[in-house]
Parts: C-alpha cells; sequence; structure tokens
C-alpha cells in the first residue's frame, strides 16, 4: 500500500508540472482564455441514460458453491460540462446508478441438487468529477477519466431461501434491504473512465454516447472482524444522452 | 507545444495516475482458509484455528451475540500453541481451553467434541448454554416423578387406555408418550392430555412394525389424533370427540428432535397454516452475512378437522428446540396458551449432518461426524474405554466435531428466542418441594384449572 502511494505522489507530481507547463505554453488573450479555443460555448447540461451491467469482487475462498455474478440495471441522471479548451473539458453530474449481482449457491448431495438464487439490486447515487479529452472535427471522440463520490441509497433483495423443514425448496422473497451500520460502508467512491462519441445537431443540442466504467475502491462491507473478505463493485454503463450548449 | 501534445501528455499522465489507484483495493484475509468442515488438523494449535474459523464464519447468531470473538482469538490463540510445545497437557487444561473459547455463547443447541491422540488421549465436551438456571432435579427424573403424580390421581383421571409407561417399577422408558382423559368441570366433559418427551413420533409411525414403538408410542398417537399414520389429525381421535372440551399438551422436559413432526402433531391442533415465526441462514464469510428473513410457516395437515377449543402448551426450562417451536405454535393460535415456565431458548433448528449440510449453508454443524457418532454410542463405556477408542481411531489426528444452529430463527414479530426461551402466557415455576414431598404437580394443576374455569 505504501508503494502504491509513493507512485502515486510521483504520478500526480509529473501530471501537475505537464499540466502546469501545458498552460504557460499555451496562448492566451487579454483575458487570460486560451485563444485556441474554437467552442463558442463553454458550458453545457445534459441528461443521460443507460443500462448498467454491475460486476461484484469478493472472495470465497473455499465456498466453492457459492458465487457472485453479474446483473443488469438502469441508470439515469444529468450532468453539468466545462469546456475551457477545445481538447479538455470537466464533467461532473448526479447519477442513480443500479450496481445490482446475483448470489448462487448449488450443491449436490445424493445426486439430488439444492441451490438457491438471490438478487441483490444497488441503488446508488453517485457523482462524477471527469476529465473529457476530446478529439474530432464534426463528430468528437471522448475520453473520460477521473473519479466519482456516492452513496448507497438503497437495496432490494428479490430470491429464494431455505427454510426449517424444507431445504429442498425455496421462500420467495422480495423485500427492501435493511442496511446495517457494523457491517455496511454506504459510502461509496472510486475511479471512472470511459469512451464515448458526440455528434452535434445543432450549435446548441447534441448526442452522446458513451461507454463509462465505475471501477468502486471502496469496500462495501466494513472491517468489523479479524478475517476479511473485501468487497468492490465495477460498474459498466451504456449511456446515451443529450446535451444542451449553453 | 501543440494541442495533440497537451491531449497525449494527458492522456497518459491521467492513465497512469488511475492504473496506480486502481490497485488500491484491499486484499481478501480469507483466502489462506480450508474448508474448516473437512480439514485435516494435525496438532493443538491446527484444530484451534479451524475450529476457530469454522465459528468465525459459519456460526448463525453473531448478529445477537455479545461474544467478542476476536478477543477470543488472541486470548486462546497462545494458550494451543504452548500446547504443542508441552511434553503433557492434562485433561483437565484441555477442557479449561475449550470451556474459555466458547463460553457464553448464544447458542443454546451448541455442543462441541475435541480430541487430541496422545498415550492416554485428551478429551474435551462443551455445552455452553447448559450452564444457564435450570431445575435442581435431572429433568428424566421430573417427568417420571410427574407421570407419577399424575397416575395417583384417580380422582382426575377419567380414562387411561394407553399408558406406555404402566409399570411403576421400571423408570420412565422413552419415548414415555402418554395419554388420558381427564374428568371436566361438568359431568361428561372431558379434557384430553396427551404428552411425549421426544419428537421423534413420525420416526415412530414410519417404524410402525417395530414392536417397542408399537407399544410404547402408536397407541397413545392412535387415541389422540385417530391415527398413527403421521397424517394429522383425523375425526376419530379423542382430541376431536366432543365430550372433549381442552387439550394439554405437555412438552415439560421435551429436549426436542425432528421438526418433521411439527406439523402432523401440533399443526394439526389448529384451524389453519401457521406462521411460526421467520428463519435465516448465514450468507457468507462475514459475521454479519445473512439471507433475508424467510417465512416460517407450519402447514396444518388436518384440513382444519379439530373443532377450535382451549388448547394448553404445559412447558417448562427443559423443554427445548421443537417443543420451542410447538409453544411459538401453540401460542400464536387464538385459542392457544402456554403455561409454565419459560423455555430452554435453544430454537434455531439444525441439519445435524455435517457431511452434508454443512456445505449446503457453510454454517451450522461442521468437523468429524463419525467422532460425534461414537460419543453418542459409546460414552456409556466410560472416558477411560471412551479414549482407548479414540485412540484407535485417530492416530496423529486432532478430529473435532461442533453441533451449532443452521438456522437463526425469531418469533412472529421478531424476537430472538434463541437464549431467551419462549416466555408463558401464565407462569407456573416448578416447585419441587410440592412435586416431591406433597405429590403435587403445581404446573399440571394449573394448566386443568385454566380448561375447567377458562383463566
Amino acid at each position: 500500500m505504501k508503494k502504491n502511494f509513493f507512485v502515486l505522489t510521483i504520478l500526480v507530481s509529473l501530471a501537475a508540472c505537464a499540466f502546469a507547463q501545458s498552460v504557460e505554453t499555451t496562448p492566451s488573450n487579454e483575458s487570460g482564455q486560451p485563444v485556441n479555443s474554437t467552442l463558442e460555448r463553454k458550458w453545457s447540461v445534459g441528461i443521460d441514460l443507460a443500462g448498467t451491467v454491475n460486476s461484484p469482487a469478493t472472495d470465497v475462498a473455499f465456498m466453492t458453491h457459492m458465487s457472485y455474478n453479474p446483473r443488469i440495471g438502469l441508470s439515469y441522471g444529468a450532468h453539468v460540462g466545462y469546456q475551457p479548451f477545445k481538447w479538455l473539458g470537466f464533467r461532473t453530474g448526479l447519477y442513480s446508478i443500479a450496481k445490482n449481482y446475483l448470489i448462487t449457491r448449488t450443491i449436490t448431495i445424493n445426486d439430488v441438487e439444492f441451490g438457491s438464487a438471490s438478487m441483490m439490486l444497488n441503488t446508488y447515487l453517485n457523482v462524477p468529477f471527469m476529465a473529457d479529452l476530446s478529439i474530432g472535427r464534426k463528430v468528437r471522440y471522448h475520453l473520460f477519466l477521473g473519479a466519482y463520490a456516492g452513496y448507497w441509497y438503497k437495496a432490494k433483495l428479490i430470491g429464494s431461501a431455505q427454510v426449517v423443514t424444507i431445504v429442498d425448496e425455496g421462500v420467495l422473497y422480495n423485500q427492501d434491504y435493511e442496511f446495517n451500520s457494523t457491517r455496511d460502508n454506504r459510502f461509496d467512491a472510486g475511479l471512472n473512465y470511459g469512451l464515448g462519441l458526440s455528434i452535434p445537431f445543432s450549435q446548441r443540442v447534441g448526442l452522446n454516447v458513451e461507454m463509462l466504467w465505475y471501477y468502486g475502491l471502496t469496500d462495501i462491507h466494513k472491517v468489523y472482524m479479524r478475517e476479511h473478505s473485501p468487497f468492490y463493485n465495477t460498474t459498466f454503463l451504456l449511456q446515451i444522452g443529450a446535451t444542451f450548449n449553453l | 507545444m501543440t494541442m495533440k501534445t497537451h491531449l497525449f501528455r494527458t492522456v497518459v499522465f491521467s492513465s497512469l495516475i488511475l492504473l496506480t489507484l486502481s490497485a488500491c483495493r484491499k486484499e481478501s484475509t480469507v483466502d489462506k482458509f480450508d474448508n474448516p468442515n473437512s480439514r485435516t488438523c494435525t496438532s493443538y494449535a491446527i484444530q484451534f484455528e479451524t475450529v476457530w474459523q469454522g465459528m468465525d464464519q459459519g456460526y448463525v447468531f453473531w448478529a445477537d451475540d455479545t461474544v467478542d470473538w476476536d478477543e477470543r482469538y488472541r486470548t486462546f490463540k497462545p494458550v494451543f500453541e504452548a500446547f504443542d510445545t508441552m511434553p503433557y497437557v492434562s485433561m483437565a487444561a484441555y477442557q479449561a481451553a475449550y470451556d474459555g473459547l466458547f463460553q457464553g455463547l448464544l447458542d443454546h443447541h451448541l455442543m462441541g467434541i475435541f480430541f487430541a491422540p496422545g498415550k492416554n488421549g485428551r478429551f474435551a465436551v462443551v455445552n455452553p448454554g447448559s450452564n444457564d438456571y435450570s431445575h435442581p432435579t435431572y429433568s428424566g427424573a421430573e417427568l417420571e416423578r410427574e407421570l407419577q403424580v399424575l397416575r395417583s390421581r384417580a380422582d382426575l383421571i377419567d380414562y387411561v387406555g394407553f399408558d406406555a409407561t404402566i409399570d411403576p417399577n421400571t423408570s420412565m422408558s422413552l419415548p414415555g408418550t402418554y395419554f388420558a382423559l381427564l374428568k371436566g368441570k361438568r359431568a361428561g366433559e372431558k379434557i384430553a392430555y396427551f404428552r411425549f418427551t421426544d419428537f421423534s413420533l413420525s420416526n415412530m409411525c414410519y417404524n410402525r412394525y417395530n414392536l417397542y414403538y408399537k407399544i410404547s408410542a402408536l397407541a397413545p398417537i392412535k387415541a389422540f389424533y385417530g391415527t398413527d399414520d403421521a397424517s394429522g389429525m383425523t375425526p376419530y381421535g379423542y382430541a376431536n370427540d366432543e365430550s372433549v372440551v381442552g387439550i394439554i399438551i405437555d412438552l415439560r422436559g421435551n429436549p426436542g428432535g425432528k421438526t418433521d413432526d411439527l406439523a402432523p402433531f401440533i399443526g394439526s391442533l389448529s384451524q389453519s397454516i401457521n406462521l411460526v415465526g421467520y428463519t435465516r441462514v448465514k450468507d457468507g464469510f462475514g459475521r454479519l452475512d445473512y439471507s433475508p428473513w424467510a417465512e416460517y410457516w407450519v402447514n396444518c395437515p388436518s384440513r382444519h378437522l379439530l373443532q377450535p377449543k382451549p388448547i394448553v402448551a404445559l412447558v417448562d426450562i427443559n423443554s427445548g428446540s421443537c417443543a420451542e417451536l410447538s409453544t411459538l405454535l401453540i401460542k400464536g393460535l387464538p385459542n392457544g396458551t402456554v403455561i409454565g415456565e419459560r423455555t430452554y431458548g435453544a430454537a434455531g433448528a439444525l441439519l445435524s449432518n455435517s457431511n452434508y449440510s454443512h456445505d449446503l449453508f457453510y454454517s451450522g454443524c461442521m468437523g468429524t461426524q463419525e467422532l460425534y457418532e461414537d460419543y453418542g454410542n459409546y460414552a456409556y463405556l466410560g472416558y477411560p474405554e471412551l479414549l482407548r477408542i479414540f485412540n484407535s481411531q485417530y492416530h496423529n489426528v486432532f478430529p473435532f466435531y461442533i453441533y451449532t444452529s443452521t438456522f437463526n430463527l425469531v418469533d412472529k414479530d421478531f424476537n430472538q428466542v434463541e437464549g431467551v426461551g419462549v416466555q408463558p402466557d401464565i407462569e407456573v415455576l416448578y416447585n419441587r418441594n410440592r412435586l416431591w414431598n406433597d405429590n403435587v404437580d403445581v404446573q399440571f394443576e394449573r394448566a386443568i384449572s385454566f380448561i375447567k374455569n377458562g383463566r
């Protein structure tokens, strides 16, 4: 971990130097704005809708009959963009993102297969902060790099559970998940990255199509016991949106 | 510097930063573990680690238990490590170490058997729940005495056609099933009294050709329910007789057994299927990783034949497990009343065969099942012989078996039953003096009074 922080510090310093150098060498006008920007409008707002695929990552060790599987969901939200340079912009917003997963257990005992499945439907409120690096003339190609923070807003459980007298049949349930403050870490943060393209329809309105990844760096389980199996989400979004230049 | 250069630099540096940050995920500490259910222990320390870890990840009551399990690790790991370096470990030291490790845990089914091989072997058995409040008399002796007192009530007993334990010269023979019709308040009114000391009734019904079962259990079952095929209530049993104005199900001293009995023998007493409570199982490595609460229903296979009449569950501190589930069921009936003491508090059902059940839930019973079975089969031979048998079987292996609940059960209002028991509607404490010296069973008398007077 210490090694990671050391490398990170060096890279951040290098990036800061590079950025400072680039600003110094960029011709600017009297008001300090870069003159090579061809964008007439710097601020924009937009709305987005996405399909999500969330992949949970945790260590099941010897529990080979258990598996945590990806699950699809929906995401929607709105963003605000600022484009100080033609090649560099920034974007933030507020999104409701489904980070769902499926827990399955299957085991064969005496040639009889037992199993259960439980779907965890999680809704997160995420605020991404991304650098928007873009090239292209009419159709622009984007690379998004940044980080996000958020909150595990609510969760629902759908599936089947075994009960005392019935182990080969499940009892169906569909209920809100009750958060446990000892176990559940509801603060969510991680890295954002993605690719996209934007197609302008007019001076004011454009269409965005993007592939984004939300790579979680916060363990959704707090460390409340000696032996700990961290649990992380990685969420892929295939997003379509409309951007309105202000 | 051109725009493309800016772009290129920024992309490279930002990507490097993201790549570096992406390595900041924490690492698991559980990947070093094998399955505790099938792990071979070759030292005291490994046995301790395996037991501790199995409980850490598979014990189903961590959400309510107040024991600091990590603290127990810090305290007892050095003790077991020291055992490995000592030329001789006494049985008392071995027992004390496991007593300390398990002390105060909530699970009242919990029982652990641990063996360390050697010249004479070491053997430890823990049962932390048994340290709770209990009667000063052995429950088997109480049961026998209660039955003796009842038999002596010639003024009360109207009809005993099927007394499985009628021979007063023998101690109470299991299953101790007993049925009698008692006189009610008015002439012609009767109270059906049915007791059994083990939830193995359906097992007896299925093995109906076993002479022992046939004599000792099937006749009382048939008298009460009208059938002895474990299919529930029929119109032909005394329980359904019009002259019977109330029913007493005596579950005192009943330690439980198979949940298969619940529907035909207790669910049959109701007018509908019954929500007894909610259950959940472990659902991951974390102590607080649980499945959702699932409704736990007990069927009513009698097709609601039984006419609504007062039903009393007579219980005491020795009513455990299935007897407690039955108590919960009867307590929830509109015509049900629980009289006696709070029950034992071992309501979490379990699947005892760890070979099959542990890996289904990664919780509950675990370890060397044969050790547990041998202990049950040969304990009567005494410890020296038992140690000799184990030493002959386990060479340089430190086997263990943990008997613990697979399910966490709460009542309909989500109140924890484990370690707490089911509270009676009318509390009547066990009175040893009256039972043994005055020939009066105060709990039984209160049940009769309740049915006769409605309060």
